[in-house]
């Protein structure tokens, strides 16, 4: 292959990435990737002389005013998004380029918009996808670049000397043999070992590069999707809208701990407590904020504890604040501001543009049928009644002669629930397909009509048979588990997952009350989730996107301390199991050094400091920040580029070489002198051969080295001992000579 | 001993710059912590001298960057406009990595930093290991094309060479010397690839057009490869020089500048000899046993035969290059003498060709090291009689060692061997050949100035 094919062929295969990467994100129409295409084809086509047409510099002029016309057009009179509108300008730049003749300024143009295409899809998109295509963009890149520098340099030999026509020949040394002329073969294999390089070091340098948050995932440009049923006011059948969407909102990686009894979870979103007979309302208070504590925001009252489910969840960017997590939680962590409204639904910042990581710890024991059957009561808190009672004023009485006749005979309140439960779930049908027979309130054309219908109907019906026996209840939309990824260990939860439940009030013995989930919808209702071969390749695509989503989508300064401590520990484990004391006093030293300066600080009132022999493993004080594993890697870094330094400068011995390559050692051990003479004022002229200078600084020992530089550099001789000795000895006469001026 | 402390200025740089950008990061890091632990005030001071620091460094080390940086006497490292360009582009990335926290735009930036990095030491390791040597003719005549054998030999056994640009740094006799500021190198070869453990030979036909000494003082390998983000330029020391002879040319070329002179020059060489000199018209004074019969059979005209002389011929050329200051330096008077020296090569030659006896006296000649004319007159150049090519090119490097010696003292005649006072011809300025003019005799003159 020429070097100008090979330079052509990776320039279009480094185009071809980029627009490969912004096609990824599905932002674009397809018109605009299909005509893209087209221009990418006619470019390769022109660079490549299989066409002779082009446009020329001047049209290519009036089309740029065309084009930026086009742009604003789109942008203020059409309302094109602005993301949109700037793709479009960056293909339409990039186009320009690619039809005509490219002189080498046009190249580099190029590259530097395909750059840009990289960039703005690094704000587009997060899944994996990017990283593959990123490899194959550098891959591209790599070989586009050494292409283009080898054709560069030749480009500029030659129009420097255009008279001198040069024929060269190859020789083999070792056997004297004349080669072909070499092929360029090896570029690409030299391509692909300067990307693993470029690779293996990018990748420590992700890891060690500070961060300036903690915690939050950005997603960038693109606004996130769009999620109904999760705000104050839900209409009947809005949650069936999402539930025929598979995108995933989220995935949550559970823990049970404490050895507490593992069950399916749903995950709270709002909770709903007015109906109108069309639809759902929050009349509560409006959210009311958490301050942050430095492990989050605590949510319990009193005696806290931690709770015995443990749940994160990486979050998808949404328009809802809503905060999902499992009932009854007690700490969450990795949000940046919490609040909580009266129907206990969770709150937060909007999110449209970037994803959220946070962690929940909840307490989701549900007390035992017993103990609520004994504690049975009737004394609700007035606003419980106000708000949990609530029917609407064209409620329909055959509710509740349904219920009564449904919960005849039950004699405590979590009877009644059950048996409401039981009824709902077996005498109807699920449905996501409604029809209505009679106007008015849709649960009762559900109850008496259809006699099928989606989760909303069920709880929706029972909230109101509830209500219509005196026991506060309210409606809760959310999602349920989701479908469980074991090579991932998370349970990704997808729109298609949106569902329906109902709370119930039972007041307790202590004055307090507690909620209580049911869940009236079928079996037929709840989600199913394939098996076999699709399954297996879906779970572990997915796995790969929540490596990707943790580790480097959401990698911070967290996790970079994690990470040092996780390296100070392995150390310390390999240490102590080969029984090294001292080693371990090595070890130990960061954190006494810290604790010594800080005992120093509070001694001099200084600020920072911590109580002492409260171990400053932390990062906040002066102490911390010597010992902290960044601090130490850099004073190790430091430290080694002072140590090759030094090798470098001075380890370096034409000794070495001496009996293997004479005029290399010739040459090292005459530059050494050289640098001696310099050091002592008498610098070299580079006008000057060693004759001259030698001859002009008069001193035996710099003849003399000068004349066995000379003879084993030219005379392609090897040192003797004898020889090696000598220049030895002559080179410290040399630098014992008193020089014209020290310097220090 | 040594010192840790680096002496150069260039290691200087290396010092500070590291121990500016550390201080950046270890601010950067250390108002981030402070952010997150709730210390605003003191997060945003660090902040702040974060990012003075980053200015100071953007100040302090970007345009040393754009110049040459030399780290030792044999590397030097040159940054270009498209190193450049992918720095601004590394600033930018980093600027909006920092100010979204995207961590994708990390793993971008990452990968630039690492390209920067491998393109650094790939650049390094293209340099090394590589051997330039040249060979030349030992005779070269200005003007005249000659074969310069370079080879470029791959001693690595493992990696190929690529994009390299060979250049040979030779100093121009003409310019002045430059102790800090060697000459522009002469770019010979351009080699997209030598493999592992070969040589590239190439034959490169160069030319010189003026004559003088071309000390070699080293060759210059450079390249930009991988990328074209840095140029590794690294200096192999060669010694060497290549003399350039003043080109002879046909005494013809100066007949209209110099006839009696020429005439003179012809009648001397012409005598009883028995070698034919030229075959010309019949004049009244010739003997009729010298027709040519022939010759005029042929041109229909009576044509005579001239011979050469027959006794030994001895020509004796003396140039002399001291001159008043005042003209010494203006490029007219430059030309002029290299048309004096030009002329001297021709006679030479021509007398050469003759059979004579050529000598070359030339005068003065100083110090070579710093240069002629640039120190005390320490004598002159005397090639003595002799015949055949090796006396020639003797006589033609002493030409082209030639160069004016101003501010010398035209007055000092200096001595040479006057016993054979035969046929000389003396080439001055227009005050030396005043001078000698009123000293010689039987010597033809020439002013070169009149040339």
């Amino acid at each position: 292959m020429s070097l100008e094919r090979y330079f052509i062929f990776s320039s279009y295969a480094m185009f071809t990435a980029g627009y490969v990467m912004l096609a990824s994100t599905r932002q674009l129409d397809v018109f605009s990737l299909g005509l893209f295409a087209i221009v990418l084809a006619v470019g390769w086509l022109i660079d490549t002389g299989r066409t002779r047409w082009s446009i020329g510099y001047r049209s290519a002029n009036w089309l740029m005013a065309g084009g930026v016309t086009f742009v604003l057009t789109e942008w203020y009179a059409l309302g094109v998004s602005p993301v949109v509108v700037i793709l479009h300008f960056v293909f339409f730049a990039a186009t320009l380029r690619l039809l005509r003749r490219k002189a080498p300024r046009d190249w580099i143009w190029l590259y530097v918009v395909t750059f840009c295409q990289v960039l703005m899809t690094a704000g587009m998109m997060v899944d994996t996808t990017f990283l593959f295509l990123v490899i194959v963009y550098l891959f591209a890149a790599v070989s586009a670049f050494i292409g283009y520098e080898m054709r560069r340099s030749g480009m500029a030999f030659s129009s420097n000397n255009t008279s001198r026509q040069v024929t060269v020949e190859y020789w083999k040394e070792s056997n004297r043999c004349r080669l072909d002329d070499p092929r360029l073969r090896s570029l690409p294999l030299f391509s692909a070992c300067a990307l693993t390089c470029i690779l293996l070091l990018a990748a420590p340098l992700f890891l060690a590069m500070p961060r300036v948050s903690r915690g939050f995932t950005r997603n960038g440009l693109l606004r996130g999707e769009s999620l109904s049923g999760f705000s104050d006011s839900v209409r009947l059948g809005e949650v069936a809208q999402v539930k025929l969407n598979p995108q995933v909102v989220m995935r949550v990686r559970v823990k049970f701990l404490r050895g507490s009894r593992q069950r399916p979870l749903r995950w709270r979103g709002v909770t709903l407590d007015n109906y109108d007979g069309q639809t759902w309302n929050y009349t509560g208070q409006k959210p009311f904020g958490f301050k942050r504590s430095v492990d989050g925001f605590h949510l319990g009252e009193g005696d806290w504890r931690y709770g015995d489910t443990e749940q994160r969840f990486f979050v998808e960017p949404l328009d809802i604040n809503t905060v999902f997590a499992a009932p009854q939680p007690r700490l969450i962590t990795g949000l940046p501001e919490l609040a909580r409204d009266q129907g206990d639904a969770l709150w937060t910042t909007p999110h449209d543009y970037y994803k959220l990581d946070y962690t929940v710890f909840s307490d989701t024991d549900e007390p035992p049928y017993e103990k609520l059957a004994e504690e049975n009561s009737r004394s609700y808190p007035s606003d419980i009644q106000r708000r949990y009672l609530q029917l609407p004023e064209n409620h329909d009485r055959r509710i509740d002669e349904l219920a009564a006749e449904v919960t005849r005979g039950a004699s405590t309140n979590i009877e009644i629930a059950r048996r409401i439960e039981k009824y709902l779930s077996s005498s109807y049908g699920y449905t996501l397909d409604l029809r209505r027979v009679e106007d008015g309130d849709p649960v009762a054309d559900f109850l008496f009509n259809t006699h099928e219908g989606h989760c909303e109907y069920f709880a929706s019906a029972m909230v109101l048979m509830l209500r219509s026996r005196r026991i506060p209840a309210r409606l809760v939309n959310g999602f349920q588990m989701g479908e469980y990824n074991e090579a991932a260990d998370v349970y990704t939860v997808r729109q298609s997952d949106a569902h329906s439940w109902v709370e119930v009030y039972f007041p307790r013995r202590d004055q307090s009350g507690v909620w209580v989930m049911f869940d009236p919808t079928p079996a037929a209702g709840l989600s199913v989730y394939g098996s076999g071969m699709a399954a297996w390749l879906r779970h572990h695509r997915e796995a790969m996107e929540m490596f990707w989503l943790e580790h480097v989508i959401g990698f911070d300064t967290s996790k970079q301390f994690w990470m040092a401590g996780a390296a100070q520990r392995w150390v310390s484990s390999l240490l102590t199991a080969y029984k090294w004391d001292l080693s371990s006093r090595w070890i130990d030293w960061a954190p006494k050094l810290a604790r010594k300066i800080d005992l120093w600080n509070e001694r001099d009132g200084a600020p920072g400091g911590k109580s002492a022999g409260a171990q400053s493993s932390s990062a906040s004080g002066i102490g911390g920040l010597v010992s902290h594993p960044f601090t130490l890697a850099l004073a190790v870094v430091a430290l080694g580029v002072v140590v090759a330094f030094s090798w470098v400068r001075y380890g370096q011995s034409w000794r070495r070489n001496a009996r293997q390559d004479g005029p290399a050692s010739a040459v090292a051990f005459y530059q050494e002198m050289l640098r001696a003479l310099e050091h002592a004022g008498h610098k070299r002229a580079t006008h000057q051969t060693p004759a001259e200078y030698a001859q002009q600084l008069r001193m035996s020992a710099v003849t003399e080295i000068t004349s066995i530089y000379q003879q084993v550099r030219f005379g392609d001789q090897l040192l003797s001992d004898d020889q090696i000795a000598r220049v030895d000895l002559l080179l410290r006469e040399v630098r014992n000579q008193p020089g014209k001026s020290r310097r220090s | 001993m040594f010192s840790l402390l680096p002496r150069k200025k260039s290691f200087r740089f290396v010092f500070v710059s590291a121990l500016l950008t550390a201080a950046a990061i270890g601010v950067a890091l250390i108002s981030a912590i402070a952010g997150q632990v709730g210390e605003y005030e003191l997060a945003a001071l660090g902040s702040k001298v974060a990012l003075g620091l980053a200015l100071v460094i953007v100040i302090y080390v970007v345009p040393r960057l754009a110049q040459n940086i030399n780290f030792n006497s044999e590397f030097s490292v040159h940054v270009p406009n498209a190193g450049l360009l992918f720095f601004a582009l590394i600033l930018l990335v980093t600027i909006l990595s920092l100010s979204s926290g995207n961590n994708l735009l990390y793993l971008v930036l990452s990968a630039l930093l690492a390209t920067m990095f491998v393109s650094w030491v790939t650049s390094r390791l293209n340099l090394n290991r590589i051997k330039v040597s040249v060979r030349f003719p030992n005779h070269i005549f200005a003007g005249e094309s000659a074969p310069f054998d370079l080879t470029v030999t791959n001693r690595n056994r493992l990696l190929p060479v690529f994009s390299l640009t060979v250049a040979m740094s030779e100093q121009d006799p003409a310019a002045p010397k430059q102790k800090d500021n060697p000459a522009n190198p002469t770019e010979l070869i351009y080699l997209p690839i030598v493999p592992a453990g070969s040589s590239a030979r190439a034959r490169i036909e160069r030319s010189f057009p003026k004559r003088g000494i071309y000390p070699i003082s080293g060759f210059i390998v450079h390249t930009r490869f991988p990328f074209g983000f840095i140029e590794h330029r690294r200096r192999l020391e060669a010694d060497g020089e290549i003399v350039v002879y003043p080109a002879p040319r046909p005494l013809d070329d100066f007949r209209q500048a110099l006839p009696p002179l020429l005439g003179r020059i012809e009648s001397r060489a012409k005598g009883s000899g028995s070698d034919l000199y030229a075959i010309r018209q019949y004049l009244s004074s010739d003997h009729h046993h010298h027709i040519d019969w022939k010759a005029t059979a042929k041109t229909s005209q009576l044509m005579v035969r001239e011979f050469t002389r027959d006794d030994d011929w001895r020509v004796t050329i003396l140039f002399d290059a001291r001159i008043e200051k005042e003209p010494a330096l203006t490029p007219e008077f430059a030309e002029k003498f290299e048309r004096g020296v030009a002329l001297a090569a021709s006679l030479l030659s021509h007398f050469a060709r003759a059979g004579a006896e050529t000598r070359l006296i030339s005068l003065p000649i100083t110090d070579s090291i710093n240069g002629p004319g640039a120190g005390p007159l320490i004598g002159m150049d005397d090639s003595g009689f002799g015949m055949g090519n090796s006396h020639s090119y003797k006589m033609f490097y002493q030409l082209a060692r030639l160069a004016p010696a101003p501010d010398t003292d035209a007055a000092h005649d200096p001595e040479w061997d006057r016993s054979d006072g035969r046929f000389m011809i003396v080439i001055a300025s227009g005050a030396g050949a005043s001078h000698l003019n009123q000293r010689a005799r039987s010597v033809e003159f020439i002013n070169y100035e009149e040339l």
